[in-house]
């Protein structure tokens, strides 16, 4: 029966001591065995501290593990599962825990009190950045960040229930037994590695045998059930909406082991049955914060369930009838206004002083201010717990629970079993669960009065793990904080890892009685997931590094990466940039050479990116018609058309060629950084604006792998491939024809004569299955022609060299009339965007227009973002003319190129402006060109 | 010429764990069939017809002689077909006479078959669906870790998951990456 | 949150895109003497009450079936989920 199994030692260091503890321990319960007082030093006056609970509402014992190098700060001592070879250090104390030269601070603390970095530390000026708040940030913090990457692997994971218990005491287990024996679905998820809540603590019958036993057969039964899953050391930190929980799980606290070390859970819940339980308060009284002073239940918990003393002379300080379960050789009872005055023992206590007078010799002071449950995940969707006068304590707001939440157990304020069990059944009836009598157990009552603060001068510690005190509160509101979340903000009360589950409702209770309000019209700070700690790596679980988000190859990458490629990230999609030949000094050599290359003769690039959508319906011709401002419905079969497409505000949203292959079918392109928006756009389109059009629409990016075969050699070298009885003469295939056909001895591929490039161009697709095959078959077959591979900067000089508008120019603030393309919108149709298009603001005179820039002094660089300026005008905003959108080298030129918007940028060619770089601080003279640079008849397209 | 060769995207993975095995799947095509407006009584005997059974109901699939089908939405399935036959779309289109529009979509796709006795224990931190509960003849799509799945439940302990092919790799090593936490590797 | 498609089940939100208010449904008709002043509360004017709201989420990793879900914007409780499309009538 025993939790403890001597029969398996398991050493441990703390701060470099070795010791020995239990299978069956945590680090708090194997320190208390070893004897070990002193465990840490409080955040601000960095006084000396001992174990003060038991489990993770501890605020003071919290230690640093370490391994392998790294160290994970801020672990509660109460909440790790002891393991061999467990390496744990104290925080906040240095050098040592023993000997802190930050405990000077102690005897500062008249000048250090709540907010004094408000109104200390405030002159010299300057002396605050550099000297004052780095000291204080030295001083201040608790744990220590270690600079070098996690060597644990988190894992995130989705669960489905029917029901979901939430706490493993009795009210919990008998809840899940009741939910498993009628067949539902149930979760089980214990914050704990040991099932049983406060039977661990208590001295209670259940069937007149130990409870434990109870517990234990409990969990055997639930273990047995197909349908009933229970997940151990699993906290639910979140109660969201619609029945989602989120909870932890910790799988071991051991650093750099070969599985996830926690889980991160997404429970899926028709109902959930919260039985989280009952955190005990302590009372604030003055020196109430030294080693040896704990809470009552804890000091149960460590004789009980852990089978050693916190101390030889146990005093017992308490409001309650609770606590008087607590083993102990001095009764202070508040109720017969019997008080503690103040302790003596700094770093270990001594005695305690009464207020009777008399001086008891105490190593230990069990606490009860009574009990607080854990209402906290009733309130994460804004409800507030409702006071209750009689048991002295925050209850969940019945009013406003969560969907299908029930409340059992102490978490529900029944503080004594046989309300416990009356609070299973009744929820279980509610259920359906048909549950069984409560079984016989313990008659207890809970008597409770009200008592929070032993007033007096000396400091009286309220939140332990931030250093907060009942003066603190009480200058808080003398300063005019007097709202509780102002208090809590400007004391920080409840705001350390802790997040108050000891000290919150003290300090709401003397912030009260400051004010002069009751409890209830203080009210309390909103509560907030999580309940305890969630480490960041659990949220990301296995998403970081290369495995943030997913990588997205084209069907070239292989190819690519053998001719060495330098990549770049688009989106998900990994594109060549270049591909840099040996002997090539950077990337401007590469890109040059690509272009003079591809323009020259032949270059190949994968376009297989840019996103494809398949469009098949009688009304596909009219739902294009209604998406693009130009027409399509009566576009020939076998041809091309470049199509741009607006948002229903009239912003140019996205632009590509769409192709016709019969009557009922067409393949529209989109650029690769719009893929999905237009998809969602069109299928927008189709349900809820068209829904009587019969079209239909699926993504065809990926079914096809689709190369750019561009320049004067390109026709030659695709004859090479694509099988000879399908004519690709320009006669029979001129510029902006499509065609299904064959290639490499009858593998069927698609082919578009399009160019992005101005060269004469095409693009050949095939099922991706054949993409590597035939990107290698395409570069073998243009050897002869001294044909390159280009990437996505070769393709973007191209297309700027031509007065191409891309993604730059199609930025979400221009239109059709801004790119030059307002003849291009159809008069005769309707289309998404034409009416707003019309607004005054978007068609004035002076609109900013898309034309092209060069340098006055051609050896000048242009550089993207430059706004114009007129010659004669102050290179300030307000004089504004506009913007350079897009900037390249032309290798063809020899001199830099541009595009950018102007204000009535069609009227000025030729005008002479200043391109000022306001982020560069430079500015150099343009003038205004046509945007069409190389070719600017487009003879080479149509060759 | 001779033809051009053709490459699976994860090049036939394939790897056993202690009750899981990992397997890609790649000797099928897919194709997309979208039923033209008001031809959904004609579409569903003509598919009677062609495979034997009336056409999926939502979030499941049928099992046919040579393949499966797959609800995708409404009048809108994926027909799978073992073997290689890159132009499936066009014999489909002829099959259904002008009442469905055929898309081929098998390159669009890579396909692992996660199978064994702790198949599930992989799925849970995979697959956001309920699909321990859920029938055989099981079929939906999701995501998992950001990326696109089809899941399609075989038997009571195998699965088929469809990840688009450009990422595939990701999704491989995703898959991998969970199941070495939970289980050991022997090949 | 969970979305309870009419057809699939209840999913996670995470499934679906958020457009906005359902009355981006009833695109005004372009040809009107009012067709600018329509369109520009069409595309601008909202009520957006705290209280049950009509919205539009496209359940792009599942079936790209548009919904319209009817949602209270306080308490988040969703009291309907139609099909957008069998809303104008034409499936059932």
């Amino acid at each position: 029966m025993s939790l403890i199994n001597k029969n398996i030692p398991l050493s441990f260091t703390f701060d470099g001591k070795s010791y020995f503890g239990f299978e069956g321990d945590t680090l708090a319960s194997a320190l208390i065995r070893n004897k070990v007082r002193l465990v840490g030093r409080s955040f601000k006056y960095h006084r000396p501290r001992g174990i003060m609970g038991a489990g993770s509402e501890e605020p003071n014992a919290l230690v640093e593990i370490h391994a392998d190098g790294v160290c994970e700060p801020n672990r509660r001592a109460t909440t790790i599962k002891l393991f061999d070879g467990l390496s744990a250090k104290s925080q906040n104390g240095s050098p040592s825990l023993g000997f802190d030269v930050l405990a000077i601070n102690d005897w500062l603390s008249p000048f250090l009190s709540t907010g004094f970095y408000y109104k200390t530390f405030m002159w010299p000026k300057a002396f605050w950045e550099k000297v004052y708040e780095p000291a204080i940030r030295r001083a201040a913090g608790l744990g220590k960040i270690i600079q070098k990457p996690d060597p644990d692997s988190y894992d995130k994971g989705f669960l489905h229930c029917d029901v979901l218990v939430i706490g493993g005491g009795p009210a919990g287990l008998q809840a899940a037994l009741d939910a498993g024996r009628v067949g539902k679905r149930v979760i089980l998820a214990n914050d704990d590695f040991v099932l049983g809540g406060r039977l661990l603590s208590d001295p209670i019958l259940i069937n007149d045998k130990p409870s434990i036993e109870w517990a234990q057969n409990v969990e055997a039964e639930l273990r047995s059930m197909d349908n009933v899953r229970i997940l151990e050391r699993t906290t639910v930190y979140g109660a969201y909406d619609h029945g989602i929980f989120g909870a932890l799980e910790t799988k071991t606290d051991e650093i750099g082991g070969s599985g996830a070390r926690m889980v991160l859970w997404k429970i899926y819940s028709k109902a959930s049955i919260l039985a989280a339980g009952a955190t005990e308060r302590p009372i604030a009284f003055a020196n109430n914060d030294r080693p040896g002073i704990m809470l009552a239940s804890a000091v149960r918990t460590y004789q009980k369930r852990f089978e050693v003393d916190p101390g030889v002379n146990i005093a017992l300080f308490s409001n309650n009838n609770n606590a008087l379960s607590t083993l102990h050789k001095v009764l202070i009872d508040a109720r017969e206004n019997e008080f503690v005055i103040d302790t003596q023992g700094r770093k270990s206590l001594k005695s305690i002083r009464l207020n009777d007078g008399r001086n008891i010799k105490a190593d230990c002071l069990a606490v009860s201010g009574g009990w607080n449950p854990n209402v906290h995940l009733t309130c994460h969707q804004r409800s507030r717990p409702v006071w209750d006068e009689k048991k002295s304590c925050f209850l969940p707001n019945i009013n406003s629970l969560p969907k299908n939440m029930h409340v059992i157990g102490a978490a529900n304020g029944n503080f004594t079993m046989s309300e416990v069990f009356e609070s299973v059944r009744l929820t279980g009836k509610a259920l359906g669960h048909k549950p069984a009598d409560s079984p016989p157990t313990d008659s207890e009552t809970y008597e409770v009065t009200a008592f929070w603060h032993v007033k007096g001068k000396k400091r009286a510690w309220v939140d332990y793990q931030n250093d907060v005190t009942a003066k603190d509160i009480t200058l808080a509101h003398q300063e005019g904080f007097s709202s509780v979340e102002h208090v809590k903000r400007y004391t920080t009360l409840g705001m350390a890892t802790d997040q108050g589950r000891t000290s919150n409702v003290i300090g709401l209770a003397i912030l009260a009685d400051a004010t002069g309000q009751t409890i209830p019209e203080t009210g309390t700070t909103i509560f907030r997931p999580p309940f305890t700690p969630v480490p960041i790596g659990a949220f990301a679980g296995p998403h970081k590094e290369q495995h943030f988000k997913p990588t997205r190859l084209t069907p070239s990458h292989k190819y690519a990466e053998e001719s060495g490629a330098t990549f770049v990230e688009t989106g998900y999609w990994k594109r060549s940039q270049w591909f840099a030949k040996e002997g090539e000094q950077g990337w401007r050599d590469s890109v040059d050479r690509e272009v003079i290359t591809t323009r020259g003769s032949v270059g190949i690039c994968d376009v297989s990116t840019l996103g494809k959508i398949d469009i098949q319906g009688k009304d596909a011709g009219a739902f294009l018609n209604k998406v693009y401002v130009n027409s399509f419905k009566l576009l020939k079969p076998s041809k091309c058309r470049y199509g741009l497409m607006l948002r229903e505000d009239g912003i140019a949203m996205d632009d590509g060629t769409s192709a016709r292959f019969s009557d009922t079918h067409y393949v529209m392109t989109t650029t690769t950084a719009n893929a999905g928006t237009v998809f969602r756009h069109l299928e927008f389109a189709r349900q809820c604006l068209f829904p009587e059009m019969d079209v239909h629409l699926i993504s065809t990016t990926e079914q096809w792998a689709q190369y750019s075969v561009a320049g004067p050699n390109a026709r030659k070298l695709l004859q090479k491939i694509v099988d000879p009885e399908h004519d690709i003469s320009n006669e029979a295939f001129p510029y902006m024809a499509c065609g299904q056909v064959t290639v490499c001895g009858g593998t069927r591929a698609r082919i578009f004569r399009l160019s992005f490039s101005g060269e004469l161009a095409y693009e050949i697709a095939v099922p991706t299955r054949y993409g590597d095959a035939l990107i290698r078959k395409l570069m073998n077959a243009g050897e002869e022609f001294g044909v390159c591979m280009y990437g996505t900067e070769a393709l973007g000089v191209m297309r700027i060299e031509k007065g191409h508008a891309a993604g730059n120019e199609l930025n979400g603030q221009t239109t059709a009339g801004h790119l030059g393309l307002g003849g291009f919108v159809s008069k005769k149709k309707d289309c998404i965007g034409k009416v707003l298009s019309q607004r005054e603001g978007l068609i004035a005179d002076d609109a900013l227009r898309l034309v092209g820039f060069v340098a006055v002094d051609p050896s000048d660089q242009i550089t993207n973002g430059a706004h114009f300026i007129n010659i004669g005008d102050d290179r300030i905003a307000t004089n504004d003319q506009g913007y350079m959108s897009s900037v390249a080298y032309s290798p063809e030129l020899g001199h830099y190129v541009g595009l950018g918007f102007l204000k009535s940028g069609a009227n000025r060619k030729g005008d002479e402006l200043w391109a000022v770089d306001f982020v560069r601080n430079h500015h150099i003279k343009v003038r205004v060109v046509s945007p069409h640079f190389v070719d600017p008849d487009g003879e080479r397209l149509r060759g | 010429m001779a033809n051009l060769t053709l490459q699976s995207p994860l090049s036939g993975h394939s790897r056993k764990y202690l009750g899981i095995t990992l397997r890609e799947m790649s000797d099928f095509e897919i194709v997309s069939i979208a039923v033209v407006n008001g031809e959904e009584t004609n579409f569903g005997k003509m598919f009677k017809k062609a495979f034997d059974a009336a056409p999926p109901s939502p979030a499941t699939f049928s099992q046919t002689k040579t393949g499966k089908v797959l609800w995708t939405g409404q009048s809108q399935y994926f027909l799978f077909q073992d073997g290689q036959d890159d132009r499936l779309d066009e014999a489909l289109a002829k099959t259904f006479e002008g009442k469905a529009y055929t898309t081929l979509q098998t390159d669009g796709w890579a396909a692992v078959e996660v199978a064994g006795s702790r198949v599930h224990d992989l799925l849970e931190r995979f697959i956001p669906l309920d699909i321990s509960h859920a029938k055989i003849g099981f079929g939906a799509r999701t995501t998992a870790h950001h990326m696109s799945v089809l899941v399609m439940k075989t038997s009571e302990d195998t699965y088929e998951l469809l990840t688009p092919r450009s990422s595939s790799k990701t999704f491989l090593e995703a898959l991998e990456h969970v199941t070495g936490h939970i289980s050991r590797a022997r090949t | 949150m969970i979305i309870n498609h009419p057809l699939l089940g209840p999913r996670d939100a995470s499934e679906f895109v958020y457009l906005g208010d359902a009355s981006l449904m009833n695109r005004p008709n372009p040809k009107s003497e009012t067709a600018a002043e329509d369109f520009h509360a069409y595309m601008y004017l909202r009520d957006n009450p705290p209280g049950e709201h009509r919205e539009l989420w496209f359940h792009e990793q599942g079936d790209r079936s548009w919904l319209i879900v009817t949602r209270n914007t306080l308490t988040h409780e969703i009291t309907k989920v139609e099909l957008a499309r069998s809303s104008k009538g034409l499936i059932t």
